[in-house]
């Protein structure tokens, strides 16, 4: 019985363990590390975006805290109130509060953005510190500024800026980060997905290939076995023929007729022996141009030399002009099998053999209206010596299979009990 | 519903009546100044709508008798269309906030009928401002 598809038994496990390893050495590992620095790339980009644009500005603020304290000072000098003052500065967009304080670091006016809040706590404030304390609102930067009024008083502006923009912004840095890391998954997975496919189909013909290369040794060693032995069995029989000849010569009449029965004998030996090694030899077909009528009328003439009452029973329908390439001799031989295994199994009904030319490929059919081949029995046809009749080897389609195949054709069986069975064959070829 | 409506109406109106005067929230001391918490708890005497913030809408001012005494307390709420409790003449209150000047309390959360209401955080952030910040609901429930 053939073995395809796997490798031997005991390496099935290792070569599925080999086949992960291989997917986790080359591909998983290298892709989740890229994977990994691209995202540690990605937070140190930000975290250095961000400081950096904090430094920016802390700088702008120092710079704005500093100009303001500059025109504050003018209008403290020219006796304008605290309040009056942070009337004139209209709020910019991203100062959340002001407030000019006293030495003693006491409100005399401020404003906000946000009602009645100016984050400022000297309680918790240690000497020396400042008495910021955080915000929630976001990130908010401060700024303290020392003003000097003509008159030697001295005040404080305290200036408050929101990053909210650049909040915004690393948040939509983050986003598309997240974006892209997530699009980069996905293209990896299916890669990934992809690669396994690709190799799994690779790791399938591989193993196909080997199995096909086992077959062919078996094959090889069995040929070169049976040629061995079917040498060994002739030499005797031709003997044997030989000496049934001489026996012939000088036996009294009637005793010829059991010598010549004796002789049959040897001669179907010497068949059964014949066609035992040319069903396991390899099919080398020798390719030529052809005609599939012509092909079917030697199969036809064949089968009528052996079966001359066949003529009746056996209608052929091929299309004139289909050109095919193949071994016309072994092409005639594989349908002489089907035809004679059809003939056997009609059992006085009718056979037709039909032939036509498709797109691309060259169909042939061997159809026969005998008892049917039961479902059971229908995958084994073409097994070698397997027969459900009397005599014969069983080797007639398993040949006309290997026929077909050699010239890289298929053949099947359908068949329903009580109905026939249809044997199908399709060659490459047709009419493109 | 319509007393809230009628509340409502007659802080607008009263607002309209104080435009012209200065909004104590622009005074020097009127901020929330965590230096300054109290905890005050009392009866809620009159409901009001004034102006506190320039060019903002009329806020919600509870007066409030502290309990066993005669003082009162102007406790600043939040904006009208923020603070979304019934709230009665008569009523037991508790108010944590920020003494913001003579009499004024900018509070930070209110411990009505049971419930406590959130108007600002624990540095006077208002919960009723957007912002960088994490999302805030109108209303939180709590404890102090």
């Amino acid at each position: 019985m053939e073995r395809r598809g796997g490798p031997p038994e005991g390496e099935t496990e290792g070569w599925e363990l080999l086949k992960r390893r291989r997917l986790l050495v080359f591909f998983a590992l290298p892709f989740t590390g890229v994977l990994l620095i691209f995202a540690f790339v990605s937070f140190l980009n930000r975290t250095d975006s961000r400081k950096r644009s904090e430094n920016l500005v802390r700088g702008q603020l120092d710079v704005t805290a500093h100009i303001l304290g500059i025109n504050i000072s003018r209008l403290l000098t020219e006796g304008r109130s605290p309040g009056d003052i942070l009337g004139i500065f209209a709020p910019q967009e991203d100062i959340y509060f002001m407030a000019i304080l006293d030495e003693a670091k006491n409100v005399l006016a401020w404003n906000s953005r946000f009602e009645g809040y100016l984050p400022l706590s000297l309680a918790a404030a240690k000497p020396g510190e400042s008495g910021i304390i955080d915000s929630p609102a976001g990130n908010i930067f401060y700024a303290f500024e020392a003003v000097q009024a003509g008159n030697g008083r001295a005040y404080l502006l305290y200036l408050g800026h929101s990053l909210s923009s650049l909040d915004e912004m690393l948040a939509r840095s983050g986003r598309n980060s997240l974006l892209f890391f997530g699009l980069l998954v996905l293209v990896g997975a299916l890669f990934f997905h992809e690669i396994s496919l690709l190799q799994a189909r690779y790791m399938a013909k591989a193993r196909e290939a080997e199995a096909e290369r086992l077959e062919k040794e078996r094959f090889r060693e069995i040929s070169a076995f049976t040629s061995g032995v079917a040498h060994e069995i002739k030499n005797p029989l031709n003997s044997l023929s030989l000496l049934f000849d001489l026996l012939m010569n000088s036996v009294p009449s009637a005793m010829k007729s059991d010598v010549g029965a004796g002789k049959d004998q040897v001669r179907t030996i010497a068949g059964i022996v014949d066609r035992f090694s040319s069903a396991v030899k390899p099919i080398r077909p020798v390719p030529e141009p052809l005609l599939l009528e012509e092909v079917v009328g030697q199969a036809r003439e064949s089968l009528l030399r052996e079966f001359p009452g066949a003529a009746s029973r056996v209608e052929i329908v091929v299309g004139s002009g289909v050109r095919m390439r193949g071994d016309g001799g072994l092409l005639a031989q594989a349908l002489l099998n089907l035809l004679k295994n059809a003939l056997e199994a009609s059992d006085g009904s009718s056979i037709r053999v039909e032939g036509r030319a498709m797109r691309k490929t060259i169909e042939i059919l061997v159809r026969d209206d005998g008892p049917g081949i039961p479902a059971a029995d229908l995958g084994r046809v073409f097994e070698p010596f397997y027969s459900t009749k009397e005599r014969g080897l069983g080797i007639g389609l398993y040949l006309a299979r290997k026929i077909v195949e050699a010239h890289g054709g298929r053949i099947e069986a359908r068949s329903r009990e009580g109905r026939g069975t249809d044997f199908h064959i399709l060659f490459p070829g047709g009419l493109t | 519903m319509r007393r809230t409506l009628a509340l409502i109406l007659c802080g607008w109106a009263a607002a309209a009546a104080l435009a012209g005067q200065e909004s104590p929230g622009q005074a020097a001391g009127h901020f929330y100044n965590v230096d300054k918490e109290v905890r005050i708890e009392g009866t809620v005497r009159e409901i009001r709508f004034e102006p506190r913030y320039k060019d903002r809408a009329p806020f919600l001012v509870l007066v409030l008798q502290k309990a066993g005494a005669e003082e009162r307390y102007f406790v600043e709420v939040g904006p009208s269309w923020f603070f979304g409790q019934d709230i009665h003449q008569g009523e037991r209150l508790t108010v944590v906030g920020s003494l913001a000047g003579e009499g004024a309390v900018i509070a930070r959360q209110l411990r009505l009928r049971g419930e406590t209401v959130i108007v600002r955080d624990k540095k006077g952030f208002p919960s009723w401002s957007g912002g960088a910040a994490r999302p805030r609901g109108k209303r939180r429930v709590g404890s102090f």
